[in-house]
């Protein structure tokens, strides 16, 4: 069980992450915040930060470099043109995927009940 | 932030650079960028920051270094990889000295036990050669780099001067002892006045 989750979050964690930067810039610090919000989808730095460089490198998103309070410069993330529609094509498959699950379990319930 | 809090921060980030291997080098710089910008962020965001932060705290609180992935053997490779260019220097280095002396060594001995050193020259003199040899490709083994040009020619020249030289240095030894023996013949053997047979 806990392995099923651990591959499932992986995947599912790089929607959430393009989903967040979907809507505005941001840095790798406020996403763990946002995430954080929501107690499924709360993610740790280990693992937040390979995918933010993973997608940055396959192009999806971009970095802007800004100034920060202290410490190193604030480096913000954002969607390319190409993350965007690899976003957009992920929830489309994601929603389809939802979809049809629920439709299964529907349909094997309503057999059960038989 | 104390000169402690940031020596804490930068072994944190040593141990997960050390821990990130695996990733490759610019990944790898990125992540350790990023917690760094990370870790300042939570320092900044902490409430009342005119008091003192427990950044030891806030690391604990991070995931550990070993999260970040498996220790790869990127750094016992090159540590093994140094101390192999270390033995084959010194290696390099045995070779080269016995290369030197080892010619000279065995004219002695052959001058001291037969009397000559024609023969034994004949041997020392390209065991030394090959010793050389030897002692050149080590030296180029142990290097960091790769040998360049520079020094693939200059080794060619230094190698063709000593297949020039050498032999030439043979011809004048084993030239020099046969000039001494028919010197030798020549002073027994008084010059001007004819060999006088035996008289009886």
């Amino acid at each position: 069980m806990q392995e099923w989750t651990r591959q499932f979050r992986k995947g599912l964690l790089e929607l959430c992450v393009l989903n967040v930067l979907g809507t505005s810039e941001s840095y790798g610090y406020e996403i763990v915040r946002n995430l954080e919000q929501y107690d499924e989808l709360a993610v740790s730095e280990s693992t937040l930060y390979p995918i933010l460089s993973r997608l940055r490198k396959d192009g999806f998103l971009k970095v802007r470099v800004g100034p920060s309070q202290s410490g190193p410069p604030r480096r913000y993330f954002s969607l390319t043109n190409l993350g965007k529609t690899y976003t957009e094509g992920l929830n489309q498959y994601w929603d389809d995927l939802t979809r049809a699950v629920n439709r299964l379990r529907r349909s094997i319930g309503k057999e059960i009940q038989k | 932030m104390t000169e402690q809090d940031k020596k804490s921060i930068r072994e944190y980030l040593d141990q997960v650079r050390r821990h990130s291997g695996n990733r490759g080098p610019a990944e790898q710089q990125e992540l350790v960028r990023a917690l760094e910008e990370h870790i300042h962020e939570i320092i900044n965001a902490k409430p009342g920051s005119q008091e003192p932060v427990d950044v030891k705290a806030i690391l604990l609180e991070m995931d550990p270094p070993e999260s970040f992935g498996t220790p790869t053997d990127q750094e016992d490779s090159e540590r093994s990889g140094e101390f192999r260019r270390m033995s084959l220097g010194k290696l390099s280095l045995v070779v080269l000295i016995t290369a030197v002396t080892t010619p000279f060594l065995l004219m002695a001995i052959g001058q001291l036990v037969r009397g000559t050193i024609g023969s034994i020259a004949t041997v020392g003199i390209p065991l030394g050669i090959v010793l050389l040899v030897v002692a050149l490709s080590l030296g180029i083994a142990a290097r960091k780099e790769r040998a360049g040009k520079a020094t693939i020619i200059a080794s060619a020249i230094i190698l063709a001067s000593l297949a020039v030289f050498v032999p030439v240095n043979m011809v004048f030894w084993t030239g020099g002892e046969e000039t001494g023996e028919s010197m030798q013949i020549i002073e027994s053997e008084p010059a001007g006045e004819p060999a006088q047979p035996p008289t009886e």
